[in-house]
């Protein structure tokens, strides 16, 4: 069996951060950190295949890393999804422009973010795979 | 050129999604599932989007035909959600949906997740991969 892939869940509340880990870490490895700058530092010596972004965090907020992920030649293929309480479309739609992969409201229900990540991981391999030339 | 299946009973929505997505694909929009059963007899959409309320037939029906049906299966299907319920986003992919997406349509999330979803089966059909699974079925898979 291939290793299990890694994903990163930025959140600064505890409870979320174990509730997605509940769901994930059956099928997926789950590193959750509670700070844009705990993310950073996780890294600069990991390379995640996905991320899991809470918009709303104090200090560095998900946007602001999101920038920062992009602007890493490392780190910009990497899938991020946001994780929001906003109901707003508008705020979807300037995520989107900013090139974030999904939009995941919260309250998190398994289901959708089991087939969101899933989704993902999948657009991103098979992308990579394309570009090796299979 | 690619070609989209849009299924709902409101004409406004029908045109308001023709409008956004017309520039980049060929659209064919229809305003009941009879239409859209059809319309699939003879023609093979590259993706569909399909509203969930209609009289007559509604979305979930018409999703279970295409599933049923071994030319179509394949095609992914994005529904089109007015409800801020997680449950009922949920069950769509439960019963073999790509993705939905809520209304009212804005046009960014909708191109978006559109071409996300064309993106995907493109690299599917490269590399010869086979049909999408059910979320049924990668769901046992990947519990096993």
């Amino acid at each position: 069996m291939s290793e299990l892939k890694k994903i990163l869940v930025v959140d600064d509340n505890s409870a979320n951060l174990t509730v997605i880990n509940g769901i994930l870490s059956s099928a997926y490895k789950v590193y959750p950190v509670d700070s844009g700058a705990t993310a950073l530092k996780f890294m600069e010596r990991q390379c995640p295949d996905l991320i899991l972004l809470d918009i709303e965090m104090p200090d560095m907020s998900g946007i602001e890393l999101f920038k920062i992920i992009k602007s890493n030649e490392g780190l910009s293929h990497i899938p991020v999804i946001f994780l929001t309480a906003y109901e707003d479309t508008e705020k979807e739609a300037s995520a989107y422009r900013l090139g974030i992969s999904d939009y995941i409201r919260k309250p998190v229900n398994d289901v959708i973010l089991l087939a969101k990540v899933k989704l993902h991981l999948e657009i991103s391999s098979l992308r990579a795979a394309k570009q090796k030339g299979y | 050129m690619t070609k989209i299946l849009v299924v709902d009973d409101n004409p406004v929505t029908l045109s308001m999604i023709k409008g956004i997505l017309s520039d980049f694909y060929k659209v064919y929009t229809v305003n009941s599932g009879a239409m859209a059963l059809e319309y699939l007899d003879t023609q093979r959409p590259d993706l569909i989007l399909l509203d969930i309320e209609m009289p007559g037939m509604n979305g979930i029906e018409l999703l279970c035909a295409v599933k049923a049906d071994p030319r179509l299966c394949s095609i992914p299907v994005l529904f089109l959600t007015t409800t801020t319920d997680n449950a009922v986003e949920a069950m769509v992919f439960k019963l073999g949906a790509a993705d939905y997406i809520r209304k009212p349509i804005n046009d960014i999330v909708l191109i978006t997740r559109v071409k996300m979803h064309l993106e995907l089966e493109a690299y599917r059909s490269v590399l010869g991969i086979p049909k999408r699974d059910s979320y049924e079925n990668t769901w046992r898979n990947e519990n096993e």
